[in-house]
Formats: structure tokens, C-alpha cells, sequence
């Protein structure tokens, strides 16, 4: 299937936002989104992943190494010339094997010539890309510990089947999940940098206009891609800026207050939730060309960055959003 | 919660324990990092420059934590070759287990048995939530410090000072009345275990060492009975009301010489007599259960104050572990037929069968490009472990009876009956 371009996909600007600063600073963490099917969610994701740039990577590496971890990884990434390769998207399917995703002992080399390699798993193909799970709530829980801890680690480490390998496996996690069907442990939740909420589009007008687009982009995928070539080019480049922007942006003291202020109104105890709320106020900064991270873009971010942190409250029932929103009022006006 | 949060960083004990850990991580066995939090990330990479760690994935398998066959060397050679596992490769650092709270007793078991023959050292990343969600207990009574690190607000510019090259040899063990002082800490804090008392031994030594002393002082003492003593309290301490009344019978008979009557002026004398002593003794007890008071973890003060038992035992929370043929989180594959719901574990068998080949085909006399000789005892089938669900028994009481409020906070007797009728009422639905 040809890919959707990113700008062509109609509303869920929050969902948009997150994976955008997500691109901007992997170091944000990755994006959980709730919600429903239907949303969208793997459509964006998998837009933005092929909107980017290539990479320059090893061509012979099995992992799409950067020169630089060449000298990390001795022994382990190729030796080749660079050349270019799409920044990889990886779709973690749901009945996925330990085995499939952190790989395991090919087999068939060690029976036909008595070599012990390792054949990459998926946490290798994602290495320097994006992994989505479509349904992370319905991942076993085994599965879950391992991408979550690889994903904060940055690096696969695989000790079984008499392998010992460590390769580099950084990757942007983009999880997805309805909570009604189950949830995460608040631990893994924690991992994720944002968190989104999808909602199937309600207004009519905005039904008609995705099916006219998807319906576009089924007949004529070619001219329908150039017809948002432009668009995507436009998102690109704004990428490329908050990339060269983000290391010159230092949020003033201000902002920090602001977000300790925050966190503790809201109850989303612990400082990864404050650093992630920085961190994602000064990337969104960036990707809006602002000359300094401000207030605004703290409160602009801050559902996204809070919202999955907040504990639950019993005698509270009101949704996390609505929370985080009644907090910014209070503290900021 | 933001008043009491000005007292000292969590953070700067468990720079203490990782130090100390450091300084002879067998001894210590392990360090038990719960809180997934950025200052927990800082302190594993100063650790990572003091002591080499070697990360153990949850799913590592028993070839390579324990050493085995190497298929590989093996097929090359045409005979089993072995190859070292990963607790004997971590040998001169320690092992780091990421999420270990979620380790599989099997694994934990093996840790165990490496851990008592003081073969392994253990940094374990605890990312529980809940109070009663840990590392196996098994583990955790033999790590030495364990500290919590969710709290701290501290994540910039984190190091581990160097720790003296010069041996443990070179503290002194402590003398009669430390030990004794550790000792009736222990059990003033309701710590039983042993364990613990060696390794805070071990710990207030370290301390003097760090310090660069040669003899243990009372503050190397307060500063084990911080780190090793504190977090395993099980009751808090009540020391004043039983510890007063012991001196006083002790004071009535003086036995001793009348020139060393007057306590306060007989300090200069060499021997010091029984009642200063006694006095010392009571002293140095005071100033270590008030140091382990100030220790003790605000969750566990909770715990303790609501009259419950500290976490251990794992009867709450998620449902018990069952084995299951079918799904659920695969365990090692293991020798068997596949038949009754079993299914076959091809890779296990296969990799069973490789290492004969050639001695199976010398024995059939075929040639190397026969097909691979499988025999019935190569058959692995694979196994699974399910968690039974979660019950929530929401028990209203509308008798105004206070003596139905009794069973359900002492937690003992109601509760496994309420189970035990739940898990009647389930049991015919089970698809299992």
C-alpha cells in the first residue's frame, strides 16, 4: 500500500504534535496513544516515519549503524561504505515471539556450516527508526518489559540460546493501546515520554473529508502524493529547523518552576514527569522556530507529557486531561 | 509531602551504598535500586565506571547464565564443547538486572545458589509500584543495601568518588560492644535475619574504610544500620519505654571498685567499669536505633503504623503463577512428548539433536549431507506460565458488629477463606 502522506491526514493535530516532537528530540521518550481503532493512529505514525530524510547507515551492517557507533559497537555493526536507507519503520505484530524480536540463533547457518550468528530481530531492524505496537495493552507481558527496557536502554542485549550479543537498538517507541481493553502497568506507562488521546473525528464534514482523501489516495497514490509533496516538504523542513534550533534553546528557570509547579498540582510524583514536561516544552519550542521556551509552550504540552503519569484518584474520577487543564488554570490563570 | 521532602536526597545514601557496594560487591551480594526515576539512570552510569557490569535480560536461558554446550564450538569440533555462562563472565564486577521485579523464580533460584557461594554480585533495578511488588524475596534478603530512589529530585552531575585501594584487612573488626549495639538494633527493628546483621558488620567496616579510618566509629555504625538495617524493619523501634527500664536493676547492685564511683570523672580511667560501659553501650543503641528511625522508608512507616506487615509474602496483588502448556509467558522448553496440549518446541529439539549429528551419522555410517538424525529423546516441548486473574473482593460490612471488622485487619484468617470461596465460585468456568 502506498504510504499516506503525513499532511494529507485530517485533524488529531495532538497525536500529529507528539510524533513531530518526537522527531525532533527522540530523547522526549516515545508517544503512547489512546484510543480507538480507526483513528489513524498507525497511519500518522507510519506517514511520519517515511516523510523522513534517510539516514546515512553502514551498508552492510545488519543494523543500519551511523559511523559513530562503530566505535561503540566494535565487532558488531559492518565496516562498509555508508549509503543511504529510509529511516526504517517496524510494525510489531501482536503474536510476535521473543525470538522475532530480539532475535536468536540462525539456525540454519548452524546446522549447515557450524557457525553460531545471530540473526537481528526486530529491535534491530528499528534501530534508529520507529517501532510501533498497535495494541501494547494486548502484548504479553514479558514482551512489553523487554521493548520497554530496551527502548530506555537504547541497546539490545541478548544472552540465550549461547549467544551473547549486544547491539544498539535506539528507536522511538510509538505504542498504542485502547485502555478500556486493558492496561498497562503504571511503571511501563511511565517509560513513554507523551501520551496521547484519539478520537474518531465526530463532525460529519470531517467523516466525508477523510474518505475523499483516502479514496484520492487509492486511485491515483503517484499524483496524490505530489499533489502533497509540497505540504510534506513544508513539515519536513520545519523538522529540520526545531532539529538545529533545539540545542541553543535552554529553558530559563522560569519554565522549571513552572513544570515542578505543575507536576505537583497534578499529583504526577517522581522527576522523570517534570524532565520529560521540559523537555518536550523545549522541542516543541523548536519545531515552532520560537526564540525561547515560554510558559505557552509548557502549558501547550503539558497534557501530552502528564497525562499517563497522574495517579489515580478514587475520590476523583475525572479524566487525566481535564486534571492537568484545571491545574493550569488554577496555577497559571 | 513537600515539607518532609527537604530532608537529605534519597539519593546521597544510595551514593553511600553504592560506594560501599563497590568496595567488595561479593560480600555485599547485592544493590537493590527501586525507582525508576533519572537519578537511578545517573547512579548506574557512575556505577558502570567503578565496577564492571554485565547486563542479565530477563530472558536470558540457563546455557548462558550457568554456562552449557556451545552448539557452534560444538558442530566445529564434532564434541560438546563448553562454554561460561554469564554469572562466571560477571565475575570481577557484578551483574545488572533490569526490571528485576519481574524475574522469573527460576532464573532467581540459580542467582541464589551463585549468590551463596559468593560467585556473584547483583545491581537489581526495581521498578515496583506497589508496596508489596519486589524483587523475589529470595534475592532481596541476600543483597545487602536496597534503596529507593523514586523520590529524589537529584540527576545532574552524579559521581562515585574512588574508592581506597587499601583492603578490607585494614579496619579492625568491631569490637564486642558494636557488635552487640548492631545486634540489639536488629532487634529492636524486628529484623531476624542474620544476613543482615553480617552484612551491616561488613557495611559500618566499609564505612571506616571509605573514611579512611582504621578502626569502625560510631557514625560507620549509624551509617550501616542506615543502609542495611533500616529498610528491612518490620516494626518500629519502640526503644525507650523496654530499654529504660534495664539500667535501673543494673544500677542497684554496684559492685564495682568505690574510687570509680562518680560516673562523669571516671572517663579518664583505662578500663572503663560496667556501668560506663553500660552507659556507652546504652548510648551508642540509642544513637543507632534514632538513626534507623530517620531511615526507615516512609512506605514501610505506613505500613508499620497501620499495624501491617511489611511488604513480603506475595499473596496480594497479580494471581499466582500456574504452568500452562498452551499460552502465557514461555518458560524454558523441556524434555517431553508432544501430546496432551503439549506442543512441540522446534528449536529446542533441533538444537537438542545438533551437537550428535555427527556421531549419529558415524553410527548409521551416512554422510555428512544426511538429513538431521532426530531421536525421540531430542523432543522438547515448551511451556508456559499463565497468571491466574486478579479478584477484588469489595466486603461490606453493614452489621455495625465491631467484630467483623477483626479478621479482615489482622489479614489472616478471613481473607484465604473469602479466596477460597471465590475461587470455587470461578473454578467451573475456567476454560483450563
Amino acid at each position: 500500500m502506498a504510504r499516506f502522506p503525513f499532511s494529507a491526514i485530517v485533524g488529531q493535530d495532538e497525536m500529529k504534535q507528539a510524533l513531530l516532537i518526537a522527531a525532533v528530540d527522540p530523547s522526549v521518550g516515545g508517544v503512547m496513544v489512546f484510543g480507538d481503532r480507526g483513528t489513524g493512529k498507525s497511519t500518522a505514525a507510519r506517514a511520519l516515519a517515511s516523510l523522513l530524510p534517510p539516514i546515512m547507515a553502514i551498508a552492510n551492517c545488519p543494523y543500519g549503524c551511523s559511523k559513530e557507533e562503530q566505535a561503540r559497537y566494535p565487532g558488531v555493526v559492518g565496516d562498509g561504505p555508508l549509503k543511504k536507507r529510509a529511516v526504517p519503520f517496524v510494525d510489531l505484530p501482536l503474536g510476535a515471539t521473543e525470538d522475532r524480536v530480539i532475535g536468536s540463533l540462525d539456525l540454519e547457518r548452524a546446522l549447515r556450516s557450524g557457525e553460531k550468528a545471530f540473526e537481528p530481530g526486530l529491535l534491530a531492524k528499528a534501530h534508529r527508526g520507529f517501532l510501533y505496537i498497535d495494541e501494547i495493552n494486548l502484548l504479553e507481558d514479558h514482551l512489553v518489559d523487554l521493548l520497554l527496557d530496551v527502548a530506555a536502554s537504547g541497546e539490545n542485549v541478548v544472552e540465550r540460546e549461547g549467544l551473547s550479543v549486544r547491539h544498539p537498538a535506539k528507536f522511538v517507541l510509538i505504542g498504542s493501546g485502547n485502555p478500556e481493553e486493558g492496561e498497562l502497568r503504571p511503571q511501563l506507562l511511565d517509560r513513554f515520554g507523551l501520551s496521547v488521546e484519539v478520537r474518531t473525528p465526530k463532525d460529519l464534514e470531517v467523516r466525508i473529508e477523510i474518505m475523499r482523501l483516502v479514496a484520492a489516495n487509492e486511485a491515483d497514490p503517484v499524483a496524490f502524493a505530489e499533489r502533497w509533496a509540497g505540504e510534506d516538504e513544508k513539515i519536513l523542513k520545519k523538522i529540520a529547523r526545531g532539529k538545529a534550533r533545539l540545542p541553543k534553546l535552554v529553558p530559563g528557570d522560569d519554565v522549571l518552576r513552572d513544570a515542578a509547579n505543575l507536576c505537583l498540582a497534578v499529583g504526577a510524583d517522581g522527576l522523570r514527569g517534570e524532565l520529560t514536561l521540559m523537555r518536550a516544552a523545549r522541542a516543541y519550542a523548536a519545531l515552532e522556530g520560537a526564540k525561547s521556551v515560554t510558559r505557552q509552550h509548557l502549558i501547550a504540552i503539558a497534557p501530552s507529557a502528564l497525562r499517563h503519569r497522574l495517579r489515580r484518584d478514587v475520590l476523583d474520577e475525572t479524566g487525566s486531561t481535564t486534571r492537568i487543564t484545571r491545574a493550569i488554570e488554577e496555577l497559571f490563570g | 509531602m513537600n515539607e518532609t521532602e527537604a530532608a537529605a536526597d534519597p539519593l546521597a545514601d544510595a551514593l553511600i551504598a553504592a560506594r560501599l557496594f563497590t568496595l567488595a560487591p561479593k560480600v555485599f551480594g547485592g544493590l537493590v535500586l527501586r525507582g525508576s526515576s533519572p537519578a537511578r539512570d545517573a547512579l548506574i552510569e557512575a556505577l558502570a565506571g567503578a565496577i564492571a557490569l554485565r547486563r542479565m535480560p530477563g530472558h536470558v536461558d540457563d546455557e548462558r547464565l550457568l554456562g552449557g554446550i556451545d552448539i557452534a564450538a560444538s558442530l566445529a569440533a564434532g564434541r560438546p564443547i563448553v562454554q561460561k555462562g554469564l554469572i562466571e563472565e560477571a565475575q570481577n564486577g557484578a551483574l545488572i538486572i533490569p526490571m528485576a521485579e519481574r524475574m522469573d523464580t527460576s532464573v532467581a533460584g540459580r542467582l541464589v545458589q551463585a549468590l551463596d557461594d559468593a560467585k556473584a554480585a547483583l545491581v537489581m533495578l526495581d521498578d515496583s509500584v506497589e508496596a508489596d511488588d519486589s524483587p523475589p524475596t529470595s534475592l532481596m534478603e541476600r543483597a545487602a543495601f536496597r534503596c529507593d530512589l523514586a523520590a529524589s529530585r537529584q540527576w545532574q552531575g552524579v559521581e562515585l568518588p574512588p574508592v581506597p585501594a587499601a583492603g578490607w584487612g585494614h579496619v579492625a573488626p568491631l569490637d564486642d560492644k558494636q557488635l552487640r549495639g548492631l545486634a540489639t538494633t536488629a532487634v529492636l527493628l524486628g529484623v531476624d535475619d542474620v544476613r543482615a546483621l553480617i552484612f551491616a558488620e561488613a557495611a559500618a567496616r566499609g564505612a571506616a574504610l571509605l573514611a579512611g579510618r582504621a578502626v569502625a566509629e560510631d557514625a560507620d555504625l549509624a551509617t550501616a544500620v542506615r543502609l542495611v538495617l533500616a529498610p528491612r524493619a518490620t516494626r518500629f523501634p519502640e526503644f525507650e519505654d523496654q530499654q529504660e527500664e534495664q539500667p535501673e536493676p543494673d544500677d542497684s547492685p554496684p559492685d564495682q571498685p568505690p574510687e570509680d564511683q562518680p560516673p562523669p570523672d571516671s572517663n579518664a580511667s583505662d578500663p572503663p567499669d560496667d556501668q560506663t560501659q553500660q552507659s556507652q553501650q546504652q548510648d551508642l543503641e540509642e544513637l543507632l536505633v534514632e538513626a534507623a528511625k530517620a531511615a526507615i522508608p516512609r512506605d514501610l512507616l505506613e505500613q508499620l503504623a497501620q499495624g501491617n506487615a511489611p511488604r513480603r509474602g506475595s499473596s496480594t496483588g497479580t494471581g499466582q503463577k500456574r504452568k500452562s502448556g498452551m499460552r502465557g509467558k514461555p518458560l524454558g522448553a523441556r524434555p517431553g512428548m508432544p501430546r496432551g496440549g503439549a506442543r512441540l518446541a522446534l528449536i529446542d529439539s533441533l538444537r537438542a539433536a545438533v551437537p550428535w549429528q555427527n556421531v549419529r551419522r558415524r553410527e548409521k555410517g551416512m554422510d555428512a549431507d544426511a538429513p538431521i538424525i532426530m531421536r525421540k529423546e531430542d523432543l522438547r516441548i515448551r511451556r508456559f506460565e499463565e497468571r491466574a486473574a486478579r479478584v477484588t473482593i469489595f466486603a461490606v460490612d453493614a452489621s455495625g458488629s465491631a467484630a467483623a471488622a477483626r479478621p479482615t485487619r489482622s489479614g489472616s484468617t478471613m481473607i484465604p477463606r473469602i479466596s477460597i470461596a471465590c475461587s470455587r465460585i470461578t473454578a467451573p468456568k475456567c476454560p483450563s
